[in-house]
């Protein structure tokens, strides 16, 4: 076996979070499942506000944080997270970064014990999610790519490099971003579907 | 000066917690008119809605009675000041959802109906703080990223472009690790440089 097909991706959750479903975020989310599943990728979905996920940390969570209890209602997170050699996180950037509802999936979901250990007391981190072999971010900016890098792309560093660190060293991040939202066209939008498709479609094979 | 103190922490017997009362505190000895916002304890909706995203574009793109108590606050007071836990790189879930909602056009900034590029709304804010612990240290945090850090004195600071509105960030690092005596000496300095303005 090829070393290629051996760190082939064949088990992908994708994270979904918008709260308009026949949004441009809905249609590149759709798009998504689509071209994972035509490359004989296993799919599995949360669509956080289908679920309608509570993302603020909890007072009584916040207490029990540190030992390691996870909340009966985010099993089912935690075990999809366990699943996956793959994450891919489809979301609108709002203010240079992820959604509350997703930055909130990240403070409720990744939690120590399932993608961290510390040494007690510790600020330090050993990364657990050593199955995720990829993070893929599929996101779009109402901004041009300047003015994003003028604020420092916070979201794109919160993904690939703060997210990433917790999959072990070996993880590879990709980048799928469309920019200027606000100033496209529909066309601009089908075009980028396309090249997100094809680009997704190499990054899993 | 009015500031409004916004503050995002569950627990109120935190550190997060006691730092925005030496924050509300000194601000108020020093003369200054101060307005807290609690939001865990106001029991504030993180989540953007749906209708809220819909009417995002539109004249009217604020629908729930308490976002509207706080736009107004924000546009009568001319200094924001964020106290928070930085999780994950960034802010706590709850703090983000207060930006989201209530920074919205016609609050923070609009579109150009012409060109549709953003043009900055926050011309009265004259001062942007934050003072956030952290679980890592200053060089993990510089190495990874202070997303919340980049959101406030670049993403907002780019919505309040008078000339001279200045950034102060107040930040403890290595929150976990460190002693009481850490925590109170980071408290005076809190203190001292909020009762100085």
């Amino acid at each position: 076996m090829s070393r290629s097909s051996a760190r082939r991706i064949s088990r992908a959750l994708v994270v979904f979070a918008h709260p308009v479903r026949d949004s441009f975020v809905g249609s590149l989310f759709d798009r998504v499942t689509r071209t994972l599943t035509e490359s004989g990728v296993e799919v599995r979905v949360i669509d956080l506000y289908a679920e309608q996920f509570e993302p603020a940390m909890t007072l009584a969570q916040h207490r029990t944080y540190i030992d390691g209890i996870v909340p009966t209602a985010l099993q089912a997170h935690v075990d999809s997270l366990l699943w996956a050699d793959a994450i891919v996180l489809v979301y609108p950037t709002w203010f240079g970064t992820q959604p509350s509802i997703l930055k909130g999936w990240f403070d409720r979901v990744w939690l120590p014990g399932v993608a961290f250990e510390t040494s007690t007391g510790s600020g330090r981190l050993k990364p657990k999610l050593q199955n995720i072999r990829s993070i893929i971010v599929v996101t779009s900016h109402g901004s041009g790519k300047f003015m994003n890098s003028v604020q420092g792309e916070p979201g794109k560093r919160t993904a690939l490099r703060g997210i990433r660190s917790l999959c072990g060293l070996r993880c590879r991040g990709r980048w799928i971003a469309f920019y200027k939202n606000d100033r496209a066209t529909d066309a601009d939008r089908r075009a980028f579907l396309d090249r997100m498709a094809t680009k997704l479609s190499k990054v899993v094979a | 000066m009015r500031f409004l103190v916004v503050h995002a922490h569950p627990d109120p017997q935190s550190f997060s917690h006691a730092l925005c009362e030496t924050a509300v505190t000194s601000l108020k000895d020093r003369g200054h008119e101060v307005t807290l916002i609690d939001l865990y304890a106001s029991g504030f909706e993180t989540r953007m809605s749906e209708a809220e995203r819909r009417a995002y574009e539109t004249a009217d793109p604020i629908l729930d009675p308490m976002v509207q108590s706080y736009a107004d606050l924000v546009k009568s007071h001319e200094g924001l000041v964020f106290v928070y836990p930085t999780w994950w790189w960034g802010m706590p879930a709850i703090l983000k959802g207060f930006l989201e909602r209530v920074l919205v056009p016609g609050v923070s900034f609009h579109l150009d109906p012409t060109t549709n590029k953003v043009v900055p709304g926050l011309l009265h804010i004259r001062h942007l703080i934050g003072i956030s612990t952290y679980g890592s240290s200053w060089l993990t945090m510089r190495f990874f990223n202070d997303g919340g850090r980049r959101l406030v004195v670049r993403c907002i600071r780019l919505l309040a472009p008078r000339l001279r509105c200045k950034t102060t960030w107040l930040s403890m690092y290595s929150v976990h690790d460190s002693t009481p005596a850490e925590r109170k000496a980071f408290t005076a300095r809190v203190a001292r440089k909020l009762g100085a303005l």
